[in-house]
């Protein structure tokens, strides 16, 4: 069994960007601001997370620093989307052709390097082995020997569970989405819940880059989000809105992705393994497009606005 | 409280008030004051400024000069959490609720119970039971607001600004979208709320509903106060005149000849379609329309109405049944080929498909010239000399205000905007003409001229179906009405034999043995 073992285990570390991303990703589709820039934001994220760990020596010091750079970075991208009206669909695409371009340009001049930064410096962010689970067959290899960021991936989870049942800041998000002048007549704020959507899902687009280059490795390479910032979209679209189901599709995703790189060259040439995430993601797409209800729910509209 | 307050001040005043939107002035030295325990109608045609004053009172626009006192004390509201804090509240033309959101989370929406941060069910429930006591409704918290009623949604838009504890309360157009029954129902909500001592400003432009309910009038006229009248002291004739600036306007039935025993033009037999996205499927609609007559289709809307006028126009294909114009099938043809056979369209969304908005008045008539090219004629320049004569000369035959055919249709008002639609219609000598909600958002007197526009043109034969959501639309109008609920005609009357609660009844649901 311990082959079964390792796939969930490589299916777990590969759930986490994804569910991370997807959870951001999820706030601002509440807000009707799309952000598909995830995969953008996640090399940032992965790029930042090495140098801020060669830099500091800590990986979780590195953590805290590109959490508060994603919020600002969040933050302009709010305001661009916000105040100066910027297409946000538009934005995110800049921002993934963006980051692609950057973190290329940033590897060579601040580094002198080509295609990856690996070096004994870069920290690793600690694998928690849980006694007694860990060594249990199949659950072992689900629960115990991750890093911090996927515990806190499912921690996410829950606390967002929680808020869209008990908190005010959730409906308000989603009021600034559904009904923005109802929020506003209402007393609320739609311009702070917008940006504040987008800051969230910067801040969890940066974790999730971050694991993947100081939490499953210790090194940064050029594309190593390889598409799966916009496999965490597809999950966020694919949940609509039910955060249950997104960490369902996202598992989903992650142990395709795992089952990718897992399968043996003698069942399936490589190249076709590798394609299994993206095949079930297109399913995926086919049966929600087809059982999808039309919008049932509608709020009168009385009259044309006045001439 | 501070010491410039005074008890026997108005509650809330206005004065001076002006607001301007770049060019256009909305507002204009405008005069206001409401005192505890009226209901205080504001009555003023389409673009009169009743709105955008109302935006001012609530915080949602500023004004440019002017101020507003609550109870005699100077106060700015910068947004419309400083005017609730002053206990104002208002229902807006189009509701501000959120369509998936629970009753409870909407009312309580921007004021959550539950501590700081948090929203609780069950505090919210609690904490909604006492404004909704008060109205006497009682509504399911817990149900999903965008699948309640229009009419009940009023009434949680009603119980949030009770929620906050608003002593004035301002309703736009709060009837536009209800029948004769939950009018009534409505006014008697508001009348309660009055004699517990709160002020409200109801605003309409229908003069029936406002001297059913009002004790005050003001009137408003192209963003100026033409005055405020007691409404015991006035009638319907002096207010028409204030708010048109003219005083023979009509607001009676149209009188023309109905002529006898003319043949059936528009024959809809059966007919049924899928459900659009918009409106209630069609279920086996039948009926004719004679040459002359004019037939009106009432119902509250979203009963199959929109889907209707689009099913006879061709823009909805039919899943069942057939439309015959003047003895042709046209039921499987495309909207050029029906045109082609008689049939003329004014269409509900003047915006969207009426006329190109954002396009010139030569534009908008153009269509008309250039449909009926063939051949090579369709390589010719679509704004020829010829069309440019037509479009003139219809805009002085209509008299359409407005700077000129090239001027910019998004500049002209609501009415004019619809002259031209309308002229560019019967333009083609229609054998049948679909009217659908042909007058909304357009002034009294532009409305009097379209009647009697329509009315000549039933007078040389063409037969008129006349959708409109607007009961004193269909009665002053039609010869007969059908009533229209969940896509089934359920009633049909003739329209001098049959009253507003009548036909009220009907678009609730009741049916008649004659019908269907
Ligand atoms: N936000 C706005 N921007 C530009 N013009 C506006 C705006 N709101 C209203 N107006 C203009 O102000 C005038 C008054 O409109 P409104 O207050 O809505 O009238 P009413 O409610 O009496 O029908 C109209 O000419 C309208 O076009
Ligand atoms: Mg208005």
């Amino acid at each position: 069994m311990d082959w079964l073992d390792a796939f969930l285990g490589s299916g777990m570390r590969f759930t986490t960007p994804i569910l991370l991303a997807a959870l951001g990703c999820l706030v601002t589709s509440w807000t009707r601001d799309l952000n598909v820039g995830l995969e953008g934001a996640m090399i940032f994220g992965a790029f930042f997370g090495v140098a801020f760990g060669l830099e500091l020596g800590s990986g979780l010091g590195a953590i805290v620093v590109t959490l508060l750079a994603a919020a600002v970075a969040g933050l302009l991208f709010g305001i661009l989307i916000t105040t100066y009206r910027v297409n946000v669909f538009v934005a995110g695409i800049v921002l993934n052709v963006f980051g692609a371009g950057a973190t290329v340009f940033l590897l060579r001049s601040i580094y002198g390097v080509k295609g990856a930064l690996a070096d004994d410096g870069i920290p690793r962010l600690a694998r928690i082995e849980i006694p007694v689970i860990g060594d249990i067959p199949v659950l072992g290899g689900l629960v115990s020997g991750h890093t911090v960021l996927t515990y806190l991936a499912w921690v996410l989870v829950g606390v967002t569970v929680w808020a869209v049942r008990n908190s005010v800041v959730v409906r308000h998000l989603k009021a600034a989405g559904e009904h923005p002048e109802a929020l506003e007549t209402a007393g609320g704020n739609v311009q702070r819940m917008r940006i504040l959507a987008q800051v969230w899902c910067f801040m969890l687009c940066a974790l999730a880059g971050a694991q993947m280059s100081i939490g499953q490795l210790s090194l940064f390479t050029e594309g190593m989000t390889s598409g799966l910032g916009f496999v965490a979209v597809a999950a966020a679209i694919f949940s609509r809105g039910n955060v249950l189901w997104l960490a369902a599709i996202s598992t989903v995703f992650g142990l395709s992705s795992a089952a990718g790189v897992q399968i043996n060259e003698e069942v399936m040439p490589p190249q076709f393994a590798q394609m299994i995430p993206y095949v079930v993601a297109l399913v995926g797409l086919v049966v929600l497009a087809r059982t999808s209800k039309v919008d049932q729910v509608r709020i009168a509209t009385p009259q044309l606005q006045a001439d | 409280m501070n010491e410039t307050t005074r008890p026997d001040a108005p509650l809330l005043e206005a004065s001076g008030i002006t607001k301007r939107f770049g060019p256009v002035v909305a507002n204009e030295d405008v005069h206001l004051d409401l005192r505890a325990g009226e209901v205080h109608a504001l009555v003023g045609e389409n673009g009169a400024g009743k709105t955008t004053l109302m935006r001012m009172l609530f915080g949602m626009y500023q004004p440019d000069a002017g101020v507003i006192r609550v109870r005699g004390e100077e106060r700015q509201f910068r947004r419309p959490q400083d005017a609730i804090d002053a206990q104002i509240g208002m229902v807006h033309q189009h509701f501000m609720l959120v369509p998936t959101f629970t009753v409870a989370e909407n009312i309580t929406l921007g004021a959550e119970p539950g501590g700081p941060g948090l929203y609780s069910k069950d505090r919210a429930k609690e904490a909604i039971a006492e404004p909704m006591r008060r109205l006497g409704v009682d509504i399911d918290p817990e149900a999903v607001t965008g699948r309640l009623s229009v009419a009940t949604q009023q009434k949680i838009e009603i119980v949030k600004v009770l929620y906050r504890g608003a002593r004035v309360l301002i309703l736009d157009e709060p009837t536009a979208v209800l029948t004769p029954q939950e009018t009534t129902e409505l006014f008697e909500l508001l009348r309660r709320l009055a004699a517990e001592g709160s002020a409200i400003v109801f605003i309409s432009h229908k003069l029936g509903e406002v001297f059913a309910v009002a004790d005050r009038i003001t009137v408003l006229r192209r963003g100026r106060t033409v005055g405020t009248y007691d409404a015991a002291a006035t009638d319907a004739a002096e207010v028409v005149a204030a708010m048109t600036g003219r005083s023979d306007v009509n607001l009676g039935r149209v009188e023309r000849v109905v002529p006898e025993e003319q043949p059936p033009v528009l024959l809809v037999d059966a007919v049924s379609t899928e459900k659009p996205g918009h409106d209630a499927a069609l279920d086996q609609v039948s009926f004719t329309v004679r040459a002359g007559e004019i037939l009106g289709i009432a119902g509250v809307e979203g009963n199959g109405q929109t889907a209707l006028a689009e099913a006879l126009v061709g823009t909805l294909a039919l899943t069942g049944g057939s439309v015959s114009i003047s003895g042709t099938d046209v039921g499987g043809l495309d909207v050029a080929a029906r045109r082609d056979h008689g049939l003329g369209y004014v269409p509900e969304d003047r915006h969207h498909e009426g006329l190109p908005i954002n396009g010139t008045v030569l534009e908008a008539i153009a269509p008309c010239e250039v449909r009926k090219r063939t051949g090579l004629g369709v390589l010719a320049s679509a704004l020829s000399a010829k069309v440019r004569t037509t479009a003139t000369g219809l805009v002085r035959e209509y008299d359409i205000k407005a700077a000129g055919v090239d001027a910019v249709c998004s500049t002209l008002s609501g009415g004019n905007q619809q002259k031209i639609v309308v002229a560019r219609e019967l333009e083609e000598q229609p054998a049948c003409l679909v009217l659908a909600q042909p007058t909304r958002g357009v002034d009294l007197g532009a409305i009097e001229y379209l009647y009697g526009r329509i009315a000549e043109a039933t007078a040389r034969g063409c037969a008129v179906l006349l959708v409109s959501a607007d009961l004193d639309e269909i009665l002053r109008l039609s010869d007969r009405v059908l009533v229209m609920y969940r896509g089934r005609v359920v009633a049909e009357k003739q329209t001098l034999d049959t009253t507003r609660e009548e036909l009220g009844m009907h678009m609730m649901g009741a049916t008649t043995g004659g019908a269907a």
